[in-house]
């Protein structure tokens, strides 16, 4: 071992605080542990053949140790925080400590297991140090497909793909031809999964080369100790957190349009967070039970939900993910909900619901922690999917529009932004314009803009929503799932709430489509035909009445809110003057304001 | 007089260094950077050097000023003109949220005001077919009202425009006639690469520094020239090459980098002399730390160079110094977070009131602090720019932060100098094992202020064994840009399969894209002997995002020159990625060309020999140092490197001395000295 520990000369605080290893090995591996998961993170987005791995970033991968609790991992996606560790988890279940052997790469798309679609593959390496199993490798990604049925909705699993269940892909370093022929037979673009699957193949060896390093470098009983001193310190930043939340019971709830089979009938989701010293407790017993539909989503989306809003609100630039910074939360999550469904339900949509849940989290807790939360947010990826069979080239062509971006709300110190990713996904990215129109010459994306006045307002505003115009040169067919067409996104501490989601097809002709619940299924589009998403906004924070007039007259020069809406919701007259500059009707505006 | 200066404006310092032909010498100058107008630190430099302008045949300028007018914002009242229905590109962005667990996250902030954005009616399709023919009474109505607005700069940016670029130039003809002595900038002409956002990002960016840096370098060059300078002036930019005056002023964006990139150009040429073709060059200052990888002699060049940092940023696609920045230098602050875990930057204390020990006011342990109490920098002493050391100050910050961690200050400085150097390897990392290159394969080039006290620790973090130490590794940068070419790239984004194109068709694109290239090269006011082509393509597997940027033969001819192409695109993936698929087909989505006109260099200066010991009077000393967190501190002999000479060795531990650097060899390391003076270092094993 290279680096002897420093003896202390000084306590070190409580025992709870008490440490086996130097701070400064202990930082040193730290680094190296986010370090590996960076560079197993750039492995894999830049060698995945599928747009929605690189540009969406719908991805994770990430160190584990022996018993599957989270090292470090490297996002991308927000949402799937816990999902690696709860497959690793199940998969030592499944075999048992001394089933797994070197060589060995495991592969699931367990729905239950992972909380999520089929689509997400996950391999997990475990990695031996001299004969032990001492921590796993692992990564997720998001294939393009994995069959089952093209458009409409689905109400089972079994209509949603391939299901694989917990299986040994290579074992003892020889990958199974069997298996991975029945995997591609399985899928419909079988070059794409393929690509896929060598580049998560790739990322895990990665990290598992780089962790033998770290662990010839420092020695098992180091790089162990460091892994506890990472878990121990985070744990007691997030306790310091918690601490500082009032004790007390908080509770919120919002609903969801429907589930895409029972039109029209809302689905609850309810929220109660308690807080008790330095425990934090979300109990999502009274959540919705599982639907007919696919949105529902398995335990552990609902337990991430949990986590990411726990994340946000205590420790946000703290440690990387890891598991001791989430000891301090605990979660009641009986099966059977909506965010903890069993099989057979549905679950090609699982990413919709758990946004709502995490904004209930903010929202119960904005009275006891006014400064630290946020306003609702458009809570959805806005999604659309257009394919068909392109009548000037005879080819099938599947085009996925979105995401696009909404507006997330406001706080008590700052205007919501616009044009931003829901919470679901994190480094995720639209598609620019150009890219499209190279590869999909069948569409023209018409206008990609800001919505006026989509944004709720408040002392401080929330961010804009934004419209995409999609016109298709040939007949085609679309569906889409978009969500929160009616629950708008809410404003806290009187600040109003935002405009929401939205869908409209625009004939050829003129005539307009309108979907209530935002969920279009199967339609025929004609050549000529446009599809408009809009997205909505965030809500505001704080009466706005209170905003200055200078920025509300500022918002109205740069078109984010209209002159009617800052006389209207603002109580600020803005005119045009002779040159035709907007200025404030300085006496109009005291005369409304002092009312 | 035939000599030649470069003058490097950084951020605390202008550096000057000068050669004369005649008679091979070489002169130095540094001087603190003056803020106020950074001119007057090219006249400071000049005069350190003892040069007067009158004596400058040719001056080659690398500047800050770029940087700092976009970070500070301090720039042009600046409008952008659209495609009808995408006013809203520049804002929209690309929506992503980076810091995906932090509710007060901002995006990019753009650099001019949503009010400032017009659109105008015109489409293109991508295929590069006119979808909607531009609106020229439109455009006239819009630049009529940017003159009553008192713009001083209009960007264009229009879809498709890298592929078509008609609609954008005849918009320039009509700005360009109805508001006289504005800044006028189009995207084709900055960017030929798709994706609008990013290509939009650029051009504001050029447009909104365009006026202050074009009337900066045509200050710089009649100054100059008033002061009796005869010569050409170039201007450095961030792909490694010169330009003159005119062009530096029509692609300002372009001098973002110059500094670095100086440096990395230096590297190449130093490389070169000492017969090696594959080098990493690092990079440290006072705040942070850069690493670029050269195979192959090869200047290295992406185009995802993001302003601010990745995450809130803005993102500049320009041919640019590929290089990985960590936020460690010797300003760099070591803290501890609410749970006593030590971290080290990536807060710096910067060159005001920079470390504990410049006694300028500075109270928090850094690097440099951590740096003088192992000994590793003299406790005493002057440091450029009139600033001395202060020892005590540095011994009682590090003791600060050592009693809250039970540590004794020695142990403590010690942690810090080998986290930061941890994080410094871990951002060398980023540039070799994360593109599967095996770091031990390279030979560190270390420079910079910090570089050479750092180096021994960062490379045995790396197992790297092979260190060089240039002379003068402080000014390095300036050194480089003497040895720079004249150079312009093009990128060209169009989508080519290469299953359903013929090597012809790809011959001829490049062949014009060169030719357009040596035309522009020609045009400008430097004079060369030659030119050069580089050629590259970005390529990919057919369903792929992300592309590899290939070496592509100078001649493509039958088709064998694709066959070739792919069979290099299959390795680079394999390389980089560890796996490929040769089976499969693949795509060019960019061309680039790069046209490299030769300048003449300096030869670099030989070093008398010497013996293998150093002449006594080499050694000026010994100070107590400490190496390691349990180490006891014992005496170390400290070295003058003005005094050394070809053929010198010395044994670790020792520290070599010279203004403003001193270069740290730890025990079990030793160096050479070689015959243009470098320190040639072999790294001991990791402890």
């Amino acid at each position: 071992m290279s680096n002897p520990p420093i003896p202390s000369t000084a306590a070190q605080g409580t025992a709870e605080t008490a440490s086996e290893i130097d701070p400064i090995t202990a930082e040193i591996i730290r680094a190296a542990f986010v370090s590996i998961t960076g560079e197993m993170k750039t492995n894999l987005m830049r060698t995945a053949y599928n747009l929605i791995i690189y540009e969406a970033q719908d991805f994770t991968v990430g160190l584990f140790d022996a018993n599957g609790d989270t090292i470090s991992v490297g996002l991308g996606l927000p949402m799937f925080v816990g999902g690696l560790s709860d497959a690793i988890k199940a998969k030592l279940a499944f075999y048992g400590r001394d089933g797994i052997e070197p060589g060995d790469i495991l592969l699931t798309n367990d729905a239950y297991i992972m909380g999520s679609h089929l689509n997400h593959m996950i391999f997990t390496l475990p990695i031996f140090h001299d004969g032990e199993l001492v921590a796993f490798a692992a990564s997720m990604a998001h294939w393009i497909d994995v069959g089952g049925v093209l458009g409409g909705t689905t109400t089972d699993i079994y209509s949603e793909g391939l299901q694989v269940p917990i299986v040994k892909i290579f074992k003892r370093g020889v990958q199974d031809d069997e298996l991975t022929r029945l995997i591609a037979t399985n899928v419909r673009f079988e070059d794409l999964a393929m690509g896929d699957f060598r580049a998560q193949i790739a990322a895990i060896r990665t990290g598992e080369a780089r962790m033998l390093e770290l662990l010839g470098r420092y020695g098992r009983d180091v790089v162990g100790a460091s892994i506890r001193d990472l878990f121990r310190r985070s744990e007691a930043l997030a306790r310091q957190a918690v601490r500082r939340i009032p004790d007390g019971d908080y509770h919120a709830e919002a609903f969801m349009d429907d589930d895409g089979v029972r039109i029209g009938e809302r689905v609850p989701v309810r929220v109660r967070v308690s807080v008790r010293d330095d425990v934090m407790t979300i109990d999502l017993s009274a959540m919705s039970p599982q639907v007919a539909g696919y949105y529902n989503s398995g335990e552990t989306a609902g337990r991430s939900a949990a986590q990411v809003a726990f994340k946000c609100l205590t420790s946000p630039g703290g440690y990387p993910i890891n598991d001791g910074e989430l000891r301090p939360l605990q979660i009641v999550l009986p099966p059977g909900t909506v965010v903890s469904a069993r099989k057979p339900a549905a679950m090609r949509w699982w990413m919709t619901y758990p946004m709502t849940v995490v904004d209930c989290v903010f929202r119960a807790l904005s009275e006891a922690l006014p400064d630290h939360t946020i306003a609702g947010h458009y809570a959805d990826l806005g999604l659309t999917y257009t394919y068909g069979i392109d009548e000037r080239t005879g080819r099938f062509f599947q085009y996925l529009g979105g995401p696009q971006g909404g507006g997330w709300g406001a706080t008590s110190g700052a205007d919501g932004q616009s044009a931003t990713i829901c919470i679901n996904d994190g480094d995720t990215h639209n598609a620019p314009v150009e890219v499209t129109e190279a590869k999909y010459p069948m569409i023209t994306v018409e206008e990609y803009a800001l919505r006026r006045d989509s944004g709720g307002a408040g002392t401080f505003r929330g961010g804009l929503g934004t419209r995409m115009k999609v016109r298709v040169h040939t007949a085609a067919r679309l569906d889409s799932w978009i969500e929160r067409t009616v629950g708008r996104p809410w404003g806290l501490s009187d600040g109003l709430d935002a405009a929401p989601n939205a869908i409209r097809v625009e004939r050829a002709d003129g005539r307009e489509v309108h979907f209530g619940n935002g969920k279009v299924q199967t339609l025929d589009l004609a050549a000529g035909d446009c599809h408009v998403v809009e997205l909505g906004g965030g809500g505001g924070f704080g009466p706005p009445h209170e905003r200055p007039a200078e920025r509300v007259l500022a918002d109205v020069r740069a078109d984010y809110v209209s002159a009617e809406a800052a006389l209207e919701l603002y109580a600020v007259a803005v005119v045009k003057d002779h040159e035709g500059v907007w200025r404030i009707d300085e006496e109009a505006t005291a005369a409304l304001r002092s009312g | 007089m035939p000599i030649r200066a470069a003058v490097d404006i950084g951020g605390t310092f202008t550096d000057v260094v000068a050669y004369d032909d005649s008679s091979g010498r070489l002169l130095l100058g540094k001087t603190l950077s003056t803020p106020q107008d950074l001119i007057d630190g090219v006249f400071g430099g000049l005069a350190a050097t003892g040069l007067t302008p009158e004596e400058l045949a040719f001056v080659i300028h690398g500047s800050t000023v770029v940087v700092n007018a976009l970070i500070e914002r301090k720039g042009a009242r600046t409008a952008l003109l659209t495609t009808s229905g995408f006013r809203d590109v520049y804002e929209i962005g690309r929506i992503n949220r980076p810091d995906a667990f932090n509710l007060a996250f901002t995006k990019h902030q753009p650099l001019i005001p949503r009010d400032m954005i017009f659109e105008v009616p015109e489409r293109m399709r991508a295929d590069g077919s006119v979808a909607t023919s531009l609106d020229e009474d439109a455009t006239r109505v819009v630049a009529r009202q940017l003159s009553r607005l008192g713009v001083d700069a209009v960007a264009v940016a229009f879809l498709h425009a890298y592929r078509n670029p008609v609609h954008e130039a005849r918009v320039g003809e009509i700005l360009r006639s109805e508001l006289p002595g504005c800044y006028v900038t189009l995207s084709h002409e900055i960017s030929r690469e798709y994706r609008e956002f990013e290509r939009t990002s650029t051009v504001v960016a050029n447009a909104f520094v365009g006026p202050l840096v074009s009337d900066y370098l045509s200050r710089l060059d009649r100054r100059l020239s008033n002061a009796g300078a005869e010569g050409t002036l170039a201007v450095m930019q961030s792909n490694g090459g010169v330009s003159d005056v005119v062009t530096a002023s029509t692609q300002c964006v372009q001098m973002l980098e110059s500094g670095p990139a100086g440096g990395v150009v230096g590297t190449i040429a130093l490389c070169e002399a000492l017969g090696m073709r594959e080098a990493i060059a690092f990079d440290m200052g006072g705040t942070t730390a850069k690493s670029a990888v050269i195979r192959d002699l090869t200047f290295p060049v992406a185009s995802d160079y993001f302003l601010g940092g990745y995450r809130t940023g803005l993102p500049l696609r320009i041919p640019c110094l590929d290089i990985v920045e960590v936020g460690t230098g010797g300003g760099s602050i070591a803290w501890l977070d609410a749970a006593d875990g030590i971290h080290v930057g990536p807060e710096s204390a910067g060159a005001d009131p920079g470390p504990a020990c410049y006694g300028r006011g500075g109270s928090a342990a850094t690097i440099t602090d951590a740096a003088v109490v192992l000994g590793h920098m003299a406790p005493t002493g002057r440091l450029a720019g009139e600033l001395h050391i202060d020892g005590e100050a540095a011994l009682s910050a590090v003791a600060g932060l050592a009693a809250r961690l039970g540590l004794d200050a020695r142990a403590a400085a010690a942690g810090i100098i080998a986290i930061g150097a941890a994080a410094m390897a871990n951002s060398v990392r980023a540039v070799t094992t994360e593109r599967g290159l095996d770091p031990r394969d390279f030979t560190l080039f270390a420079y910079g202020g910090n570089g050479p006290l750092h180096i021994s620790l960062i490379a045995r973090e790396l197992s790297i064994r092979r260190v060089v130490i240039p002379p003068a590794p402080a000014l390095f940068s300036a050194m480089g840009m003497l040895m720079a070419d004249a150079r312009l790239d093009v990128v060209q984004s169009g989508v080519i399969t290469l299953d359903e194109t013929s090597a012809d068709v790809v011959e001829a694109a490049f062949t014009k894209l060169q030719a357009e290239c040596a035309q522009r090269l020609g045009e400008g006011g430097v004079r060369f002997s030659g030119v050069e082509f580089v050629r590259a393509a970005d390529m990919r597997y057919i369903g792929q995002e992300h592309t590899v940027t290939v070496p592509a033969p100078a001649l493509l001819w039958d088709s064998s020159g694709l066959d070739d192409l792919k069979r290099a695109f299959d390795s680079a993936h394999e390389q980089r990625y560890s796996h490929s698929a040769p089976a499969e087909s693949a795509q060019i989505v960019s061309l680039r060309v790069s046209a490299v006109g030769k300048l003449a260099k300096p030869d670099l200066a030989k070093l008398p020999s010497g013996a293998v010991a150093p002449v006594p009077r080499a050694r000026v000393g010994s100070r107590p140092m400490v190496f390691s967190p349990g180490g006891e501190a014992f005496d170390v002999p400290v070295y003058a490197r003005a005094e050394l000479l070809a053929g010198n060795r010395i044994t670790g531990p020792a520290a070599i001395e010279e203004p403003t650097s001193t270069t740290l060899l730890r025990p079990g390391d030793a160096l050479e000295v070689d015959a243009f003076g470098n320190l040639l270092l072999e790294i001991g094993a990791r402890p």
